[in-house]
């Protein structure tokens, strides 16, 4: 342990390796291959918010709403910007809350996505059937 | 009776999904690109290549480690460059209007 800390701060690595990564015990591989797929599934997520936002400026029509236009597709890619890092904080809190053998932490991500993705469907049918 | 195999396969799958979800994504911002004549998109459609490329680098990686657990250093690697693409699909979005 002590020769492994000693390399780490030799070799000076560009994003240090967070120290939960040593506490408690390695979990069952499954779980934490299902945690990494589970961080995917929220990147592709998001890299989905982003096709929308291009989707939102190119396929609706600019004629009349252009600024209501870029309020959705500018919603939708900031977005597409933020869920990376709350899809990054969630993996750690699950790997570390794994590690520990303690529950999982409660999330309102599910609940603020569909509601945010269930506003903005609704208001881009209004938008679409009014220009 | 184990089968890390599957586990290992399936991850590696959601790696290549990712990696093909990029692509597209590559292609969407290019394309908006050549439209608006906003140099801000290329640059997004570059990230989202190098992400994308990245991908594919993690899913060769994740077969090699077999079912060693993530590190928490690669994924924030790639979660940097995620948020990146975004912030610049942001600024071109912002940019096209």
């Amino acid at each position: 342990m002590p020769v492994s800390a000693a390399r780490s701060t030799n070799q000076n690595p560009p994003v240090a390796e967070p120290r939960w990564q040593h506490e408690g015990e390695e979990p069952d591989y499954r779980f934490s291959l299902a945690n990494e797929r589970t961080f995917l599934a929220w990147i592709r997520t998001a890299l989905a918010l982003l096709a929308g936002a291009v989707a939102v400026i190119q396929f609706l029509p600019s004629t009349a709403l252009e600024g209501l236009r870029t309020a959705f597709a500018a919603v939708l890619a900031v977005g597409g910007t933020m869920l990376p890092v709350v899809a990054y904080r969630r993996w750690a809190a699950v790997q570390r809350a794994m590690r520990n053998d303690g529950p999982l932490p409660f999330t309102p991500l599910l609940a603020v996505v569909s509601g945010v993705v269930g506003l903005l469907g609704a208001g881009l049918v209004v938008l679409a059937v009014v220009s | 009776m184990s089968r890390p195999g599957l586990q290992t396969e399936r991850t590696a799958l959601a790696w290549t999904r990712t990696a093909t979800v990029a692509l597209v994504t590559v292609i969407l911002l290019a394309r908006l690109g050549v439209h608006t004549g906003q140099p801000v998109l290329f640059c997004g459609a570059a990230a989202a290549c190098a992400l994308a490329l990245l991908s594919f680098w993690r899913r060769r990686r994740r077969l090699d480690a077999g079912t060693d657990a993530a590190r928490a250093r690669s994924l924030l690697v790639f979660t940097g460059l995620t948020a990146m693409c975004g912030a610049l699909a942001v600024a071109g979005v912002l940019a096209a209007a």
